[in-house]
């Protein structure tokens, strides 16, 4: 039984990457604006472009490939990668909106928001640094 | 169809080229998007009961594939110029600027744009060439008709406003437009044109539910083909007419009414949008009016229902076109032959009558693209070019992709 159950622990250690991993929706330190899930979303849909508290919002993204994306885009946008990429195509193809600036990895967002306060991004949980977390999904 | 294609091409090309040279002054953002599809019809007892389908017994992969290009040059401090250049298959490929535009954003909820741009006269129509971009394997016909006045050349103003937790955008536009008009009787195309046209839209949407309307007024220009077709039948009619007794003036008469020459004309548009965890629901209604004419009013509509399984999306609607008919409208003309003419044009124009049904399906089986398939049947039942008791039906099954990048 000792022996089951270890193994259990071990599986589950060993899975817990896998699944545990949350992502955390980043700003600036100096950014103090408290923000809901809708105020988020609305930011990262184009639909809302200032911080509760005032000041520009711009949302920056991870690569559509990045598990981290396909997280965010599920459990905060509540979206299907398709469904996302049809609504900005909606947008883009009559000049109403652009997706968010796309950026290579968690560390060109830590380091593109530690040098704007107006940037707004999402990283996963172990990649937050000294930034400033919004919340976490 | 209205071409661009060697001056419009080649300006268009020259504008793209010198921006992309030009990474000093503008920096591009170039998006496309294509459909390949396959389609098939077959009708019995009508010719083409709407716009834009394909002929009877005919099998083509030209009719709804299209491809598009667009530029967007951002010239900073709020300015872009944006190009989209779009060759359809049914034009044979042949490249046309669809949309030139330059955009000025006044700030977060106001923006101007200028140039030949998308005119909203149905919900979907700024984006109905973008398959990717909406559900459908083929948006339905009975309300997106194909009318090629949703391109004009004019000045917009675009709005777009937080109001605590609901979004409400506006878009109004002024504008004038030369092109062709289906002529739903003869399943062919006059040109025709608008001296002015005045559009006004409003969208409020939150979460999972959106709710719009829209309305566009137009002056006809007294020139083109329809006209003159219209000219021509009200001038050989009122001759008849006048041989048999009418005046010269119940004549006039006749010939005022039959043409759209400097008349107005009126599209009012409406609906919603809501879905719930998988379950889509969609309704479009949109009604025509032309001003003492014989054009008799046009009432489109679709319901339609739709059902997410994963990355599979399949939808049923109902959709109908119909037209209301007021013969007795035309007793002022005093004379049987007048009238006749009049009540003859009353009835064949305004299209096709649909009462049909569609079953679709949209599989993301690519993150840049999508499966389509569209089957739209049902009857047409134009009075004037039926035989006696019988009715018009159609078949048309479309299978193809739908790309963005």
């Amino acid at each position: 039984m000792k022996k089951v159950l270890s193994q259990a622990v071990f599986l589950s250690c060993l899975l817990l990457p896998l699944f545990a991993n949350s992502v955390s929706i980043v700003v600036h330190p100096s950014n103090s604006s408290a923000l809901s899930k809708d105020d988020i979303v609305r930011i990262f849909l184009g639909k809302q472009s200032e911080f509760p508290g005032g000041g520009a919002a711009v949302p920056i993204s991870l690569p559509e490939s990045n598990p981290t994306t396909d997280k965010f885009v599920a459990d905060v946008l509540g979206k299907s990668p398709a469904q996302l990429k049809s609504y900005w195509a909606k947008l883009v193809f009559t000049g109403q909106g652009e997706p968010p600036e796309v950026l290579t990895d968690e560390q060109a967002i830590l380091q593109k928001i530690k040098g704007n306060p107006a940037y707004i991004g999402f990283v996963s949980d172990a990649a937050v640094g000294d930034l400033r977390v919004i919340s976490t999904f | 169809m209205k071409q661009y294609n060697t001056g419009m091409l080649k300006t268009g090309l020259l504008i793209a080229g010198s921006f992309a040279s030009s990474t000093v002054f503008a920096e591009i953002q170039w998006n496309g998007f294509a459909s390949v599809k396959a389609s098939y019809a077959s009708y019995d007892n009508i010719v083409v009961p709407i716009n834009q389908l394909p002929d009877d017994n005919e099998f083509t992969f030209k009719n709804d594939s299209v491809f598009g290009l667009q530029a967007r040059a951002d010239l900073a401090d709020g300015l872009t110029a944006t190009i989209q250049m779009v060759a359809e298959g049914r034009n044979d490929f042949d490249l046309e600027a669809r949309w030139a535009y330059l955009s000025y954003k006044l700030n977060d909820n106001f923006t101007i744009n200028a140039g030949r741009m998308a005119n909203p006269i149905f919900y979907q129509s700024e984006y109905e060439l973008v398959g990717y971009a909406h559900d459908y394997g083929r948006l339905p016909k009975s309300v997106y008709f194909g009318y090629e006045f949703n391109v004009v050349e004019g000045i917009s103003l675009d709005t777009q406003h937080l109001i605590g937790d609901f979004l409400l955008k506006t878009k109004t536009l002024y504008g004038t437009w030369d092109g062709d008009i289906f002529i739903g009787a003869t399943g062919s195309e006059l040109s025709a044109s608008f001296d002015s046209l005045l559009s006004f839209r409003a969208e409020v949407s939150k979460d999972n539910w959106s709710l719009f309307s829209g309305v566009m007024s137009l002056t006809f220009d007294d020139e083109g083909g329809l006209i003159e077709l219209q000219n021509g039948v009200g001038q050989g009619a009122a001759a008849a007419a006048i041989a048999n007794g009418a005046t010269e003036a119940q004549g006039q008469q006749l010939v005022n009414l039959l043409s759209y020459a400097d008349k107005d004309g009126i599209y009012a548009y409406a609906g919603f949008n809501w879905s719930y965890q998988d379950v889509l629901v969609s309704y479009e209604r949109t009604q025509v009016t032309l001003d003492d004419t014989a054009f008799p009013d046009v009432d489109g509509w679709y319901l339609s229902l739709g059902y997410r399984f994963n990355d599979l999306l399949l939808t049923v609607r109902k959709e109908k076109l119909d037209r209301d008919l007021e013969l007795e409208s035309f007793d002022f003309l005093g004379h049987p032959i007048l009238e006749g003419a009049a009540q003859a044009l009353h009835i064949a124009t305004g299209g096709g009558l649909i009462d049909g049904y569609g079953v679709g399906m949209r599989y993301d089986f690519h993150p840049n693209a999508a499966l389509k398939f569209d089957y739209f049947f049902g009857d047409d039942d134009r009075p004037l070019t039926l035989p006696l008791g019988e009715k018009g039906e159609f078949d048309v099954v479309t299978l193809g992709v739908d790309i963005v990048f």
